[in-house]
């Protein structure tokens, strides 16, 4: 059985201007090594409960968890096994050059400089930042800038990398290199992901488990498959499942289809070998 | 606004070491009574409001030949001693475009300083009881004024500008009119009418200045206190 | 100027000229020698000589003449000080705004043929770790907030904010929009704060790598630079 990373229960926070934001309901739960997609439409709380994970947040009510300390309280233990990325990464990459961001967190906890060194060099290779350790950051694009921003966070091999909206803002095609990335380096260190988003499409490639925050309330919660077949309820939550899961309902009510397919290719492979009848009017 | 960005190589030499004497030492007291935590927390904020004064600075009043520089304000969001801290970074980046000099950075951080470290004091200590943006508008002005008289009367002593007024020179020799005691005929050369006129272009010119940096910052503040009004309040008022 | 602050900042990165070879320190040291000969310059002749070796050294590099704009500020601030050198002599007079113009000219010449971590990580060195890390943040909030501020004037000329019919309206919107500003620039600071407290930040100057770097040639042409600087001074 995995390890209980994250564990949060009846959250409720209180901001200076008196909003309360709420998370109760479901039980929100994240196992080592589990990618878990927080989803929700604008403005239902998913930053604050990231923050919460975090450790920058109090909650007025509720239980977080997160490796068996309480972040707020265990802050300076628990920061070091945390890799984020924020909403907008110009708010989070201050170093002077990239390389200088990215070696920020190694440095802070004191690493030789040559270790940092042969370090930022590899995550940039594999991040395809290697061109770009001399630049200046406001001279970067917004996709560069997020990949700067996810290097600062994988860098320190966290067990929990917790993402903050990751997507927006980028074109398509970053957006799969993205979602690459994230898979590619959490199937590798054993990294559990926290991911929120209201972009649905790339949730069924990415996440294990889905969470769906609605009007201060965790309502539904299980596989990408699980979740999304759920119209009903993802709509009252404003949200609309994935286009091929649409579609993929439409083929299964059609009889055309045995499962709903979570991707175009999982659809291709089913439709393979399928005869369907054409009635041609003339 | 209520300083000249004093250029390099226009005041004498034991000035602006003075000045860096003085800084330095002004510095390291700064340095010691913000704590570290307390440092910590506010830097963001000091590079913040570090950030908006040079942003502030280049924004053009129409035909004013100044500009704002929110010096108070920025004494009133990070306190007095890391305020001056802001003042100094801002001074260091402005004396790379032209606004100021490398030599004189220790000289202009502590005329602005100053504005800082009064207009600190005015808004949360001697009128603490007063509201909020009439705090401002009044610790604004007064800082403004006092530091404007104090920096003139610097850069006057320092290099004898103040002099042109009320002296000529005739061949050789130093001519000084004594202008309280000759009758108006008598002492209406062309040096002394120069002077007064000169003074009293200065003296507009900063009264202008003090009241248009009052006055923004009465509205800053006015909007502010509606949408984050913990910003202005000290922490031990929160 | 904030526009010329980005504006200088983008020929620092992107331009490649011998003064962006040369490396910070010796380029820094190089700085204070001219600096030292322009403060010491006692007359128009000697100030003359070294505005246009100045002016040279930006016209072979093949920076941008508008540069020059930006030593013309300090013209406007040394005339009081001029003003007071009348008296003696004309000379004397424009010798303070010449002298007031190398030295604005020679720092744009360096700020903009230094990437700014190369040259805040030079001056880190000397300064306390608090001032070098708020330099840093200030600098890259500057550019954060000066997106920011374009976006909010174009928002406010598009709404009708700066018309001329009520003066007294615009000015309010104007200086509402600053605080807006201020308000919006604060919390994004704190965000960062939060994203670096969680990278383990303590405010103990580790934001930049730079490595200081010398070589022989340097020492070479800093004894030059020196000797014609001393030359100036002494045959001027």
């Amino acid at each position: 059985m995995a390890e209980r990373l994250v564990e949060m229960h009846g959250l409720c926070h209180t901001y200076q201007d008196q909003t309360e934001v709420r998370a109760e309901g479901l039980p929100f739960v994240v196992k080592a090594g589990q990618r878990v997609a927080l989803v929700g439409a604008t403005g239902t709380g998913k930053t604050t409960l990231l923050l919460h994970i975090l450790g920058l947040l109090r909650p007025a009510r509720g239980q977080v968890q997160v490796l068996g300390h309480d972040p707020a309280r265990d802050f300076g233990l628990v920061r070091w096994d945390i890799g984020a990325v924020m909403q907008n990464p110009d708010e989070q990459i201050i170093g002077p050059t990239v390389f200088d961001d990215i070696a920020f967190g190694l440095r802070a906890r004191g690493l030789p400089l040559a270790q940092v060194q042969e370090r930022v060099q590899a995550i940039a290779q594999e991040l395809g930042l290697a061109s770009l350790l001399t630049k200046v950051p406001h001279h970067l694009s917004g996709g560069q800038k997020q990949k700067a921003a996810l290097a600062g966070a994988l860098i320190s091999r966290p067990k929990l990398l917790v993402l903050d909206e990751p997507f927006s803002g980028l074109d398509p095609n970053c957006k799969r290199e993205l979602v690459h990335l994230i898979c590619h380096h959490s199937e590798q260190l054993g990294m559990a992901v926290i991911l929120s988003t209201h972009d649905l499409e790339l949730v069924p490639e990415i996440a294990h488990r889905v969470y769906v925050l609605h009007d201060g309330q965790l309502v539904l919660s299980g596989s990408p498959e699980e979740v999304f077949t759920c119209v009903d309820q993802l709509r009252a939550a404003n949200l609309q499942p994935p286009a091929v899961i649409q579609l993929g309902l439409q083929l299964v009510e059609m009889g055309l289809i045995a499962q709903v397919p979570l991707s175009l290719e999982a659809g291709k492979n089913l439709l393979k070998g399928t005869r369907v009848k054409v009635k041609v009017h003339r | 606004m209520s300083h000249i960005h004093l250029p390099d190589g226009v005041i004498p030499t034991g000035w602006w070491l003075l000045g860096y004497i003085a800084a330095f030492v002004w510095l390291s007291l700064a340095l010691r009574h913000a704590e570290a935590e307390t440092t910590r927390r506010k830097l963001p904020f000091l590079a913040a409001m570090s950030a908006l004064m040079l942003l502030t600075m280049s924004i053009p009043l129409g035909p004013l030949p100044f500009h704002l520089n929110l010096a108070v304000l920025t004494g009133i969001v990070v306190g007095p001693w890391l305020g001056f801290v802001a003042v100094l970074v801002v001074n260091i980046m402005l004396s790379f475009l032209g606004h100021g000099g490398l030599t004189t950075i220790g000289i202009n951080t502590l005329i602005t300083g100053l504005e800082v470290v009064l207009g600190w004091w005015l808004y949360h200590r001697l009128l603490g009881a007063w509201r909020l943006n009439w705090r401002a508008l009044t610790a604004t002005g007064l800082a403004l004024l006092l530091s404007s008289t104090l920096a003139m009367s610097a850069i006057g002593l320092s290099t004898g500008v103040l002099d042109v007024g009320w002296h000529e020179h005739e061949g050789e020799q130093h001519v000084h009119h004594d202008i309280t005691a000759a009758q108006p005929g008598d002492a209406a050369t062309g040096a002394n009418f120069l002077g007064l006129g000169s003074m009293g272009a200065v003296a507009l010119i900063l009264a202008t200045g003090v009241a248009v940096e009052a006055l923004a910052t009465w509205v800053i503040i006015s909007y502010v206190q509606k949408v984050r009004p913990e910003l202005l309040l000290e922490e031990s008022d929160l | 100027m904030s526009l010329k602050l980005a504006q200088v900042d983008y020929i620092a990165v992107s331009q490649r000229s011998f003064l962006h070879m040369w490396p910070t320190m010796p380029k820094l040291s190089g700085s204070m020698i001219l600096l030292v000969g322009i403060i010491a310059a006692s007359n128009l002749r000697q100030g003359a000589v070294l505005l246009c070796l100045l002016i040279g050294l930006l016209l072979s590099a093949r920076l941008p003449v508008w540069l020059f704009s930006l030593a013309l500020y300090p013209a406007f601030f040394s005339i009081p000080f001029a003003l007071a050198q009348l008296s003696t002599s004309c000379a004397a007079a424009i010798a303070v705004i010449c002298k007031a113009v190398s030295a604005a000219l020679l720092l744009a010449l360096l700020v903009a043929s230094t990437p700014y971590p190369q040259l805040f990580g030079a001056m880190a060195r000397a300064l306390p770790p608090l001032i070098s890390d708020a330099l840093f943040f200030a600098y890259r909030l500057f550019f954060i907030t000066l997106g920011s501020i374009q976006r909010l004037l174009l928002s406010l000329r598009q709404r009708g904010a700066f018309g001329r019919r009520n003066f007294v309206w615009s000015c309010r919107a104007a200086l509402h929009a600053l605080g807006y500003l201020m308000v919006n620039t604060l919390s994004i600071s704190q965000r960062l704060d939060q994203n670096y407290r969680l990278r383990g930040y303590g405010a103990k100057g580790c934001l930049t790598t730079e490595k200081v770097a010398w070589r022989a040639i340097d020492g070479v042409l800093l004894v030059t630079l020196a000797v014609l600087v001393g030359g100036v001074l002494w045959l001027g």
